[in-house]
């Protein structure tokens, strides 16, 4: 291949999302709607984009058709290349060794060929499942300033948190001296966002390391990085100083689409200028506010029918909202419908959800999320309590 | 049963005179996100045509701009999809002086194709049609020509391009040009269908003998001589012609209805358009917003009562809206009122200012104007 690639990226889009419940039941993580008219994985695609990186494999496995489809050739995101773009990469049978991807690392390593094609300087490893912006090639140019052969992206996180995520310690050039998952005792606050910029030599060999050790689990965290820490490789930290929310669980995916709606405006204040978040498109005519409807503190997507009242809410796509129907709070997935008088505050509803006449979905005093699934129905009159999934 | 598409472009046959000194009829914004060709174009799209060639003529560029790759359409397609057929002009130049010469640039065009049906389309008026059928009952009916047309309700004090007498809806009975429809009769939709041999064949004697006009001179005229058998194709769902600003502006407030919406948007046949990557239209705490329809990447924090809202439109805090058309990029500042107008892309008014028009002649402000 006389043509070749500075860098290229490798979206990890294979997760169950288990934590996200009803919501995952039927497709990918990174294809769960978000924001009105976005999914999960525009973000990290458009970053791609934005920060001139156009050529992406995207790793998938579990529930991909969706996914796929959402894909397609990668048009909505300009990564419809000749040479390049978005490439779906499932799990494949060769000749020896046929697995689905058995971890994160595991998952590129099997994809190792086609990194080669591209003979690229550096490998991006991106989680599919993150809302932020950023411009890559600052890290980029980061990673090379630094001479580094792995740097990994993170971010400063309260101290409460740093128990639950994967801790980097760093000295004063910002070079990795140790990483740790999940520590008892955090030695820091910066916290890895499972986000890292290889020299394409150094991932060739110690993903191929790692799959000769049986004991490994195969993940970039808690093994390749140990692994590059432990031979006193070059690893450093480029602290993101910008909006970066992890929503692999339901409240973290509800107060991500809630921080959509504060006035300070976090995902876009010190995002990067011109970064556009791009979306596949469906053909939806604008929406209508009937003059029944009352609207306030929402954000509203095309193609919806509102004739009920809307506050501090998130509309996708395609929703259609009774009469005297009162959605508070919430976030309503692509196609659902709120039939008359129902009422839904701080709930997440699915795709497609159907919701009957009079319906009650959460609310009360308590603070925790209701939440329905994709394509479920809620009958008439029907009670979801606070809390509760279905 | 294979169709060639064929969108004549815009020129003739008029439209709101304020909204198209500067583009075609086919690139007039209307309804919230699309612009007028759209329509026309997802009908044959819908209908399984996959080559489509769009004349196009000066002033052009808001059209070609709008088409980009035909991409949003599905129609940049290596086997057909959309072809822009440009002027064509021995030795003469200026612009067509009709729609038979616009047809007569498009020959080289349709002489390449191998389909066997043509539909002729004019961009406007707007309608959501299946094609298909209208080429089965074409090719049923054994005529030269079948053209699709509407029955009008009421007498339109308007005058209509082509109005149609037919005792039964399916036989013509006579044609006039320009006139004012009453009540029973028909008016054309601006879709036509033909054997492509023979409208090649057409086209090529009257533009040897020096016609220029394609309803006048090919069909008037062939019909009255009997050198044309037409037929009519009675289409029985709302269709909007955007023929003056009034007319423009009510047919914009009135996709408000749903009756309306669901003819013109069905799912199964959807309206594409430009893709333009807007985020959802965000709603203030205090901002009031009824009876309006809003396209994506609106910000709205004053008041917007029976209007349309284009795509990214600011209605600033305290500013009220009513009963207006405001294309896309406008901007009403703080306090300002706008009332019964139609606002062209990029307007801005100013903070305080009023803008208020009548309900039978709304205000027009002009492309990128500020007050």
């Amino acid at each position: 291949m006389f043509r070749r690639k500075e860098c290229i990226a490798m979206l990890l889009a294979g997760g169950q999302g288990s934590r996200l419940h009803v919501l995952t039941e039927r497709t990918a993580k990174p294809a769960v709607p978000f924001g009105g008219k976005y999914r999960i994985i525009d973000f990290s695609l458009s970053n791609c984009v934005n920060s001139g990186i156009d050529t992406v494999g995207i790793l998938t496995q579990y529930q991909p058709l969706e996914l796929n489809d959402y894909i397609g050739n990668g048009q909505p995101w300009d990564l419809n290349r000749n040479f390049g773009g978005a490439h779906i990469l499932p799990p494949y049978t060769k000749s020896e060794n046929n697995m689905w991807y058995k971890g994160t690392a595991n998952a590129v390593y099997q994809n190792l060929s086609f990194i080669e094609r591209y003979s690229p300087d550096h490998v991006l490893v991106l989680s599919g499942d993150h809302i932020y912006k950023m411009d890559y090639s600052r890290m980029l140019a980061f990673h090379r300033e630094k001479g580094a052969e792995c740097t990994l992206s993170v971010h400063l996180v309260p101290e409460d948190d740093a128990p639950r995520m994967g801790i980097v310690g760093v000295d004063g050039s910002m070079r990795v001296t140790d990483f740790e998952e999940k520590p008892l005792k955090p030695r820091s606050c910066l916290a890895s966002m499972g986000l890292y910029i290889f020299n394409r030599e150094t991932l060739v060999r110690y993903l191929t390391e790692d799959e000769k050790n049986p004991a490994s689990r195969n993940d970039f965290g808690r093994d390749i990085i140990p692994a590059l820490l432990a031979d006193g490789r070059a690893v450093y930290a480029y602290s993101f100083g910008g909006y970066w929310r992890d929503v692999g669980t339901l409240r973290s995916l509800w107060q991500a689409n809630m921080d959509l709606l504060d006035p300070a405006d976090p995902l876009n204040r010190n995002a990067p200028p011109g970064f556009r978040v791009y979306a596949r498109n469906d053909a939806q005519p604008p929406s209508v506010i009937a003059s029944c409807a009352s609207v306030g503190h929402s954000y509203i997507a095309e193609g919806c029918v509102i004739r009920g009242k809307i506050a501090g809410s998130v509309v996708s796509t395609g929703c259609r909202i009774g009469a005297g129907a009162s959605v508070r709070d919430s976030v309503i997935m692509p196609g659902s419908t709120i039939g008359e008088g129902a009422e839904v505050c701080r709930a997440i509803l699915g795709e497609g959800s159907e919701i009957g006449a009079g319906a009650l979905i959460g609310g009360g005093p308590e603070r925790s999320i209701s939440v329905v699934g994709g394509g479920k129905r809620i009958g008439e009159g029907q009670i979801v309590p606070a809390g509760k999934i279905c | 049963m294979k169709a060639v598409g064929l969108i004549f472009s815009g020129a003739y046959g008029g439209g709101p005179e304020e909204l198209i000194r500067d583009r075609s009829a086919g690139s007039l914004p209307f309804g919230g996100r699309y612009r007028q060709i759209d329509f026309v174009l997802s009908n044959m799209v819908n209908s399984g045509i996959g080559d489509v060639g769009v004349i196009t003529k000066y002033k052009d560029q808001s059209l070609m701009e709008h088409l980009g790759t035909c991409q949003d359409w599905d129609l940049n397609r290596k086997r057909g999809g959309l072809m822009l057929i440009p002027p064509f002009s021995p030795g003469l130049s200026g612009e067509y002086r009709g729609k038979l010469e616009e047809l007569r640039a498009a020959i080289p065009y349709l002489e390449r194709q191998s389909a066997e049906w043509v539909v002729l389309a004019d961009t406007a008026p707007l309608l959501n049609i299946d094609l298909r059928r209208v080429i089965a009952a074409h090719a049923a009916s054994g005529k030269e020509m079948t053209m699709v047309a509407v029955e009008a309700e009421e007498d339109d004090p308007l005058l209509s391009e082509l109005v149609i007498d037919s005792p039964d809806g399916q036989r013509i009975g006579g044609l006039w040009l320009r006139y004012a429809a009453a009540r029973g009769k028909y008016t054309s939709c601006g879709i036509f269908v033909m054997r492509r041999e023979g409208l090649i064949a057409s086209v090529n004697a009257l533009s040897a003998r020096g016609f220029t006009h394609f309803e006048r001179d090919l069909i008037q005229r062939g019909f009255n001589r009997g050198t044309l058998s037409v037929g009519l194709y009675r289409f029985d769902r709302p269709v909007l012609k955007n023929r003056t600003l009034a007319e423009y502006y009510r047919n914009n407030l009135l996709l408000r209805e749903e009756a309306i919406r669901d003819a013109l948007f069905r799912p199964e046949a959807p309206i594409y358009t430009t893709v333009r990557d807007e985020v959802p239209s965000y709603y203030g705490s205090g901002s009031s917003v009824s009876g309006c329809l809003i396209a994506d990447g609106c910000f709205i924090e004053g008041r917007a009562e029976n209007s349309v809202l284009f795509r990214g439109v600011t209605i600033g805090k305290g500013a009220t809206v009513k009963n207006a058309v405001i294309m896309s990029g406008s901007v009403i500042g703080e306090g300002a009122a706008v009332e019964n107008a139609v606002l062209d892309k990029g307007v801005s008014v100013s903070a305080g200012r009023r803008i208020v028009g009548a309900p039978q002649s709304p205000a027009v402000l002009r492309k990128r104007e500020a007050v």
